[in-house]
């Protein structure tokens, strides 16, 4: 595909999923978009919000929509990490230990309420959500293709909650809030939903080879050096901004970066916008700051100083002499 | 999540991208009308080398190679013209030999304000015309209208020039500037028509402080005598720049330095595709004709003070050769050396070493960012925080907008420094109808030039209208200036 001219499937499939989804989940294509994006760009995603807000339902339509193998995992303290990854039994009949692959071994994972449980449990999620693959006894064990994880976890109760390590919120590519609906979206939603669950209805409209394709077409969008010039400026930013403990990493750039390629894709271009990199920054790089504790105890929080960074840094556009910018 | 401001029209308002149009444009900035500049220096060149040097000015508005060796190639106009020059000079004698040497200096320091005031001209800044047309009033013939006219009629470049020139430039400010040399030219062309002059009358020895003839021009050299030369005097109808060696030694670095500038930019500044043959082998033709001419200069400049004899040698190649040989005879007979033209000499090639490598520094600087990043023509270096402009054309578009977004902020709606170019256009946009429809439009097209799309043919013309609008409306709807208690 030139970098260009964008396969001409492309808005077409982001539209034909996004409109999918919207049969279920009114009023939330933005966060459809994005969500979608994150899977297009190979990564993972954490939905934050309170309950009811149709994270999971996002989540099953996403999955539907794109005609991967969607399994749900409610994660509680007592889950172990085999349960999610799986687990060799021994065999009387063979002598021998098989392995029982787990539920993450799927297309699309739905972590529910992942941070319920323990660090243990949620660390045996890194080496399938980097690497693609999971060992147990020794023995890897690669991932379908394509794989995503979605996960979710409530923002309001921290009773009994594991706070996610940093390490494992750096593999989500982006966090996300789904929100509450706008009163006409709800007005809508309970005229939908009034009888059978459309979920349940809900046909894909496309299949796992056809994401397979759009996520190889995504990574030929193109990056301008200028663009590039300013992620790392972005990124470098939170390093350097002074209540900030821990800024973004190279991976946060390398997130930002194929985010904003699938977003460009998503849309129909073939090259990335400033504007598709301030629309993404929030949701790629604040769940992987650390701010200082007198920060926290002003009140200040990772979005508010991913705003200050995106005010803070000039966009290139054209440098005019009465200007910096 | 928060949406971000987009677009009127929403995300389906984004331009749709088109097959890509060749980056290289065939029309390099249209300024065909700038051929008709070197008529300004109608005076000081022959009307057939004024013909030729515009024929080579309208070539590079249409050929990338011939834009990039113009001042080599006025070099071998100029050098073919000094040659056929040269038997008639030497059949006039010392007088004519010399003449013949600085005119042809004056002729090159011209060619460097003509290439220099064609290319601000296409740069876009009218007022560059002034390289050319303000010496030309010193030597003030009916050309100048005609050069004139060349001047503001050249249209400044619509793709792929350096804005730089027509931006924040108010048009009174140009209107005043343009006013006055279209007065001070119909001036001049009514003026009797003079041509530059050089005398050179070598004294006796014995008499070297002799009145001068009451017709001839005013002395403006003093005159020495020096071991091994004869005293003499030089007269000029102005004062000359320089003493003579250094004016040589002073071209000579600066004909050095083009060369230089010229072989640094050719394997980062010229295009692929754009290799001329015949560009090229005029420019190294005018490179040669123009050394060889330098060592002629440079025997005459050291023997033509000497004590040469002064008798006609004759006309055509013998009494070239003839003239020569003298040259070169008195010169071994000269018993002394000037040491103070060498020192002349030798501070002007410091100074142009120092200017060459500062010049060669630079555009290698320049170059290394757009090499590494293999960029296309349309996509060059990175102007992050107003810095380093590129050195790589600027693709027509982003000129329409770099114009109009210094219309808006020269009419007091600048755009924030964090501001994306979709943003400020749907702020200013949604709050001023009458940039509704301009801006979007000049904004959808600029978007997919800037990072990395291509825009069609059509889609460029229009948002070079929509500029055109911006630039209009920001006429009509300047912010008021607040008003201070």
């Amino acid at each position: 595909m030139s970098p260009t001219n964008p396969a001409p499937a492309a808005p077409h499939f982001a539209e034909r999923v996004i409109q999918n989804v919207a049969r279920v989940l009114v009023g939330k294509e933005e966060v459809t978009r994005l969500t979608l994006c994150g899977l297009l760009a190979g990564g993972h995603v954490l939905l934050e919000d309170a309950p009811g807000t149709g994270k999971t339902m996002l989540a099953r339509a996403l999955a539907r929509s794109l005609g991967l193998d969607f399994r749900r995992v409610q994660f509680t303290p007592d889950l172990l990490p085999s349960d999610v990854t799986g687990v060799s039994v021994y065999r009387p009949q063979s002598g021998a230990f098989e392995f029982v692959p787990g539920p993450i071994f799927t297309g699309l994972l739905l972590a529910d309420e992942i941070n319920r449980a323990t660090p243990k449990t949620q660390s045996a999620l890194l080496e399938a959500m980097g690497e693609g693959q999971v060992t147990e006894s020794g023995v890897t064990h690669a991932l379908p293709r394509p794989f995503g994880v979605i996960a979710t976890q409530n923002p309001v109760e921290h009773e009994g909650t594991y706070r996610l390590p940093e390490a494992q919120l750096d593999r989500f590519l982006l966090k996300l809030s789904v929100g509450y609906p706008d009163p006409p979206d709800e007005v809508q939603m309970l005229a939908r939903l009034q009888g059978e669950h459309p979920v349940e209805r809900l046909e894909p409209v496309a299949e796992g080879a056809e994401l397979l394709a759009a996520m190889r077409a995504v990574r030929e969008v193109r990056v301008s050096e200028e663009l590039r010039a300013y992620l790392v400026a972005l990124v470098g930013a939170t390093r350097a901004h002074r209540q900030v403990l821990l800024g973004a990493g190279p991976r946060a750039s390398l997130a930002l970066q194929s985010a904003a390629q699938a977003l460009a894709w998503s849309e129909g271009r073939g090259y990335v916008l400033p504007d598709d990199l301030q629309r993404l920054a929030l949701p790629v790089l604040a769940h992987r700051l650390s701010l200082k504790i007198e920060a926290r105890m002003q009140g200040l929080s990772a979005p508010e100083v991913v705003a200050e960074v995106l005010a803070a840094q000039p966009v290139p556009v054209e440098a005019l002499a009465s200007q910096s910018g | 999540m928060t949406a971000q401001p987009e677009l009127p029209g929403g995300p389906s308002a984004l331009p749709p991208v088109h097959p890509a149009v060749p980056s290289t444009p065939t029309r390099l900035g249209g300024p065909a009308w700038t051929a008709l500049l070197p008529l300004a220096w109608a005076g000081l060149y022959p009307l057939w080398v004024c013909a030729l040097l515009g024929g080579v000015i309208w070539l590079g508005g249409r050929s990338e190679a011939w834009r990039g060796g113009r001042f080599l190639t006025f070099l071998l106009v100029l050098g073919v013209a000094a040659a056929l020059q040269l038997p008639a000079a030497f059949a006039a004698g010392e007088v004519g030999a010399l003449a013949w040497g600085l005119s042809y200096l004056l002729w090159i320091l011209g060619a460097l304000l003509l290439h220099a005031a064609v290319g601000r001209t296409e740069d876009g800044s009218r007022g560059g015309a002034l390289l050319a047309l303000v010496p030309g009033l010193l030597l003030p013939t009916p050309g100048l209208l005609p050069a004139l006219a060349g001047a503001l009629l050249g249209r400044t470049a619509p793709d792929d020039r350096s804005p730089q020139g027509w931006q924040g430039s108010g048009a009174g400010y140009r209107h005043l500037v343009l006013g006055g040399l279209l007065g001070a030219a119909l001036l001049g062309a009514l003026l009797p028509a003079t041509r530059w002059r050089v005398s050179y009358v070598p004294l006796p020895r014995a008499a070297a402080s002799a009145p001068v003839s009451p017709s001839s021009p005013p002395e403006v050299m003093p005159q020495t005598e020096e071991p091994g030369r004869l005293p003499v005097r030089l007269t000029f109808d102005r004062s000359p720049p320089l003493p003579p060696e250094g004016l040589y030694f002073g071209v000579g670095a600066l004909l050095l330095g083009a060369l230089a500038a010229q072989l640094l930019r050719q394997p980062g500044g010229m295009r692929k595709g754009e290799a001329n043959p015949l560009a090229d082998y005029a420019l190294t033709a005018g490179l040669l004709l123009t050394g060889l001419l330098f060592v002629l200069a440079g025997i005459l400049a050291r023997s033509g003070l000497s004590g040469a004899d002064s008798g006609n040698p004759g006309s055509g190649l013998p009494g070239l050769m003839d003239g020569l040989r003298r040259a070169l005879r008195s010169s071994e007979d000269a018993a002394t050396f000037n040491l103070t033209g060498l020192v002349v000499a030798l501070a002007w090639l410091g100074l142009a070493g120092v200017v060459v490598l500062g010049l060669a520094l630079w555009l290698l600087r320049e170059r290394r960012p757009a090499e590494a990043a293999g960029l296309p023509p349309a996509q060059e270096a990175p102007a992050l925080g107003g810095g380093h402009e590129s050195p790589l054309p600027v693709h027509r578009v982003r000129l329409a907008y770099r114009s109009a977004e210094g219309a808006l902020a020269g009419a007091g709606y600048p755009r924030g420094a964090a501001e994306t170019a979709a943003a400020y256009t749907a702020r200013l946009a949604g709050a001023h109808p009458g940039l509704a429809l301009s801006l979007p439009a000049l904004s959808r097209a600029y978007a997919p030039v800037r990072y990395g799309g291509a825009v069609s043919e059509a889609s460029a013309a229009e948002a070079e209208a929509a500029a055109q609008e911006v630039r209009a409306w920001c006429a009509l709807n300047p912010v008021p200036p607040e008003e201070t208690p």
